[in-house]
């Protein structure tokens, strides 16, 4: 169930640590999409009903909030809550890397 | 304009299998336009062979952000019924369940409607056949068989289709 609650344990699915970042400027549900998607690349990609779950979830959670948006498009915002939550998440998966980094040179240096 | 009904074999058993299906039948000419009898068909209607998938999504307040968050990123809405959305797509389309927990948490709430459903059905149920196997009068008996049928029917259509999701979302518990 590691990651059905991992909003409340404070750790953001790659999903939805790429729509916080997409919401730096606020922005609607389709423009997110699209500029995960030129970000990564296309490595990343989120489908309408994965996004538009995750947006629900995030409302939910006071990380983002609707901003109003005109007409059929709704757009969105992050909260000081998610913004937080984002430094934080960057933080975490900083030292993830760093570790995975170390290790790695670690044992390159014993093969050598 | 020719039509053909194509049976459904239940979407809480066989959702992949028959919207694959469905696929197969656009790419021969017949084109998925709603449901028909009580849902347990599938209405096609003849069309120019093309090529489109179809992915199913539950919303039970669709606002008009809603609807164009799917059209924009290439999902059309063909139909609804209740809460359940049927939309199509180009194949190159990005599939509208892109995470693992995404489609459990649409599992997850197919689940626990059936399963109040289940529960709601089973009262009446329940209460039926307490009566039926009471004294009662000889004119009640053709009475009592019918709602007793209505009322089992009524449990299984909720039952079965509880069970079907549930199996679905330890599956994906397992995967997340």
């Amino acid at each position: 169930m590691a990651r059905k609650d991992s909003l409340e344990s404070g750790t953001l699915t790659d999903a939805a640590f790429y729509i916080l970042l997409s919401l730096q400027t606020e922005q609607h549900g389709y423009l997110i999409m699209q500029q995960v998607e030129d970000w990564t690349g296309g490595e990343m990609k989120i489908g309408p009903a994965s996004l538009y779950t995750t947006l629900k979830k995030l409302t939910d959670a006071e990380v983002i909030e609707t901003a109003g948006g005109s007409g059929k498009r709704k757009a969105y915002r992050i909260t000081a809550k998610g913004q937080t939550m984002l430094e934080e998440e960057i933080e975490r998966r900083r030292r993830m890397v760093q570790l995975a980094e170390d290790v790695l040179t670690k044992r390159e240096e014993r093969a050598e | 304009m020719k039509h053909k009904y194509v049976m459904n074999r239940g979407l809480a058993f066989s959702e992949e299998k028959d919207l694959r299906k469905l696929s197969d039948l656009a790419a021969a000419g017949w084109k998925f336009e709603g449901f028909a009898m009580f849902g347990f068909f599938y209405k096609l209607r003849q069309a120019e062979p093309e090529a489109v998938q179809y992915s199913i999504h539950h919303e039970q307040q669709p606002d008009s952000s809603y609807w164009s968050l799917f059209s924009e990123s290439g999902w059309m809405h063909v139909v609804s019924t209740g809460d359940m959305h049927v939309f199509e797509a180009a194949p190159e389309a990005v599939p509208m369940y892109t995470d693992v927990s995404t489609i459990h948490e649409n599992y997850l709430s197919l689940q626990k409607q059936f399963g109040r459903w289940s529960l709601w059905t089973l009262l009446p149920l329940i209460l039926l056949l307490v009566l039926t196997n009471m004294t009662h009068p000889v004119w009640l008996t053709p009475i009592l068989t019918v709602l007793l049928i209505m009322s089992v029917t009524a449990f299984v259509f909720s039952f079965m289709p509880f069970l079907a999701y549930l199996r679905k979302t330890k599956k994906l518990n397992r995967e997340l």
